[in-house]
């Protein structure tokens, strides 16, 4: 298909309806992106068609940014008593085009004695934890929440540099070391 | 754009409505610049106040002698504006607004680099004394226009202004003070004016000199800076609603005609400072 | 001795006739290619002669500055660097020099009229332009260097934004202006043009430029961008198909 550069005309808008990649000045539609045209018919309106520039770049445009109650990935920056500070890498299954922050809560971490738990032994930074997020939060973070049982920390390394292995919901062993540490693990999922 | 009142839609669709009929707000022809009051030597030698419409700038000229750069011969000109917070609720004292930038760059391009003052006859000894002129411009009142009225008052303050007489003798420099003898003007090649004209309803209507309100609904400006030989010193349109090649032609020429108005103007209120001194 | 501008046998300094442009080379996409790790959305790279710019473009993306967000459409902050080994002499650039600080507000006045701003409210879309070799008409090739940047990173615009000087120089318009002849005194025009509606969307004189002329002079710059969107529109296209591929 050819490809059209922005200030390309493309059709009256008395045929067409102006959708992604286009402008509409006058009565004219024009092309705003570097792309291919496509056209598609209109489910409301049945004598026009949508028409839009797809871009050929290899970046997403519509790049996934995290919404409530979406599951993300992330890797903790830093702790103290009151939090653990995030940075979210994936939304669902696509990474995210920029690094977003987020928190989790002491009272955020797990459902049960929500008051008792020690954020040190949750999570500790470099560990990359899957989290649900609660709220769109404030403009500096979202906030999120491990308080499910399939929520928690995915990955860890131990001091000896190994990736530990979980042994139960609060525990995470090294294989090298055999040191036991305490971290809030997500439940494996069967394969 | 802290402080600043934001304009209602109904005010900016009156003033375009009123343009599309040929009509500004302030009852201006389109090519119509405001009331213009120049006052001289207000603060001695090298003082102007500019009134236009009720946009008020004051400008003073002072010299000093100054080593210049590496070996050269030829002296300075600086300029520094100052937007007084009592002009406008949009200004604030030590905060460089882009506005304050492009006035003081436009002022500079319009009298500096246009060669309008002779830097050469500035200097006192080759490589180790020259003169160093500096033209203050402080904005008092802020309706509308600030470049045309800072540029007209900056030409007025340095064409009133005196430099004390120098004499050199061998190494022996000396600095007459002014009641000792006659101080002497700047050598000026030309009087570049400064001409700002505002664009509404996608190019299609223009006026010169906008006011404070105008400037805030206009599309697009448009600044020339021309001289009475009709020779273009400085252009600049940057963003704003696009203009045909036609039109531009046309503003310049424009620009031209109010130039020699203005600067009819200037050379009046020079005659008559002149007079009063005698 | 002052040497003509324009000899009398019709060639320029630089071997060149007065209407013809200089020799016009770019990379696009040199984002995926070398600029990945910066993180530039978008990148340009454009050679007029021996005038070299590369722009970088990041956006939209989440504002740095929250005092400056707009509930409706996006910001635009653009920052003009020229490189201190870019011309003859090497200059310390001053810090917030204000001849950059102008430069800078040109652009930004430029694009945020072509750009579709209202697409992306609550957003930030940040140009980067570095000049890395300075043959005179440095504004004109770093805006349409930003024209394909921004094509580059995806973002949205009504038209191109082609631009291009001209100067008039032994009673002759020239195309194209080059350091040296910059400094012969010669008038320049920088021009920015929409091709579509061939309307003007920059224009910028630095030097006395007698009024009769001034016609001859900005019909030349105005012809000179039509041929530079065409030479700019040919490269736009060859990488988006290169990308298909």
């Amino acid at each position: 298909m050819a490809i059209v550069t922005p200030g390309e005309r493309l059709g009256l808008n008395g045929e067409f309806i102006a959708s992604h990649g286009t402008v509409e000045i006058g009565d004219h539609i024009y092309a705003a992106v570097v792309g291919t045209v496509t056209t598609t018919p209109s489910e409301s309106d049945g004598e026009r068609l949508i028409i839009q520039v797809v871009p050929k770049s290899k970046r997403n445009m519509a790049a996934s940014i995290p919404e409530v109650s979406s599951i993300v990935t992330g890797k903790v920056l830093r702790v103290n008593p009151r939090m653990a500070t995030l940075s979210i890498m994936v939304v669902g299954e696509t990474p995210c085009a920029d690094n977003f922050q987020g928190v989790i809560r002491v009272q955020d971490v797990r459902a049960t004695e929500r008051d008792k738990v020690q954020i040190y032994n949750s999570f500790r930074p470099g560990d990359i934890v899957r989290a649900e997020v609660i709220s769109l939060g404030d403009s500096r973070s979202y906030y999120l929440s491990t308080a499910k049982n399939e929520l928690g920390v995915i990955l860890a390394t131990s001091p000896a540099g190994a990736t530990m292995i979980p042994i139960s919901w609060e525990e995470m062993v090294c294989p090298k070391t055999k040191v036991v540490e305490n971290r809030k693990c997500a439940k494996p999922v069967d394969a | 754009m802290s402080g600043e009142q934001f304009l209602s839609t109904s005010e900016r669709t009156f003033v375009v409505n009123a343009l599309r009929e040929g009509i500004r707000v302030d009852g201006r022809g389109a090519y119509e610049f405001r009331g213009l009051s120049i006052e001289l030597g207000g603060g001695g030698f090298g003082s102007a106040e500019v009134l236009l419409g009720k946009t008020r700038v004051l400008a003073n000229v002072s010299a000093e002698v100054v080593r210049p750069t590496a070996n050269s011969a030829e002296g300075f000109v600086l300029f520094n504006t100052s937007f007084s917070p009592m002009a406008s609720p949009a200004f604030e004292a030590g905060r460089l607004t882009e506005e304050e930038v492009l006035v003081s760059r436009m002022l500079e391009k319009a009298v500096r680099r246009s060669r309008a003052i002779d830097t050469e006859g500035l200097c006192i000894v080759a490589g180790e004394k020259v003169w160093s002129i500096r033209v203050d411009i402080h904005v008092l009142d802020h309706e509308g226009n600030i470049l045309d009225c800072a540029c007209i008052a900056a030409i007025s303050a340095l064409l009133h202004f005196r430099r004390p007489d120098v004499t050199v003798e061998g190494d022996q420099v000396t600095i007459h003070p002014m009641d000792e003898r006659n101080p002497i003007p700047l050598s000026i090649h030309h009087i570049p004016i400064c001409i700002s004209f505002g664009f509404f309803d996608k190019g299609e209507r223009v006026v010169v000199d906008p006011t404070h309100l105008e400037e805030q609904v206009q599309d697009g400006d448009f600044i020339v800076v021309v001289n009475t030989h009709r020779e273009l010193c400085t252009m600049s349109k940057a963003g704003g609603a696009g203009l045909d090649v036609a039109r531009i032609v046309q503003c310049t020429e424009v620009a031209a005609a109010k130039a020699a108005e203005v600067t009819e103007l200037i050379r009046g209120a020079l005659t008559k400072s002149n007079e009063i001194k005698k | 001795m002052k040497s003509d501008v324009v000899s009398p046998e019709g060639f320029r300094c630089d071997g060149r006739r007065p209407n013809e442009l200089r020799r016009f080379n770019c990379d696009m996409g040199t984002a995926s290619g070398g600029y990945a790790g910066s993180g530039a959305d978008g990148a340009a790279y454009v050679e007029q002669g021996n005038t070299r710019c590369l722009v970088l473009v990041f956006g939209p993306k989440e504002p740095s500055m929250r005092s400056a967000v707009l509930h409706d459409r996006a910001t635009l902050s653009v920052e003009f660097n020229i490189a201190s080994f870019s011309s003859g002499e090497r200059k310390t650039k001053l810090r917030k020099d204000k001849r950059l600080l102008e430069m800078a507000s040109i652009i930004k006045s430029t694009f945020e009229s072509v750009i579709l701003m209202s697409s992306f409210p609550r957003s930030e879309i940040t140009i980067q332009i570095q000049i890395l070799q300075f043959d005179g008409g440095s504004l004109h090739t770093a805006v349409n260097a930003t024209t394909l940047a921004l094509m580059n990173a995806g973002i949205p615009m009504e038209d191109y934004v082609v631009a291009c000087s001209a100067g008039f120089g032994n009673g002759h318009p020239i195309l194209d202006v080059n350091y040296t002849e910059e400094g012969m005194d010669v008038p320049v025009i920088s021009l920015g043009i929409t091709p579509r509606s061939g309307k003007v969307i920059l224009l910028n004189l630095e030097s006395r430029l007698h009024l009769d002329e001034f016609e001859k002079v900005v019909t030349l710059a105005r012809d000179g961008c039509t041929q530079m969107h065409e030479i700019l529109d040919t490269a736009v296209r060859s990488s988006a198909e290169a990308l298909a591929r």
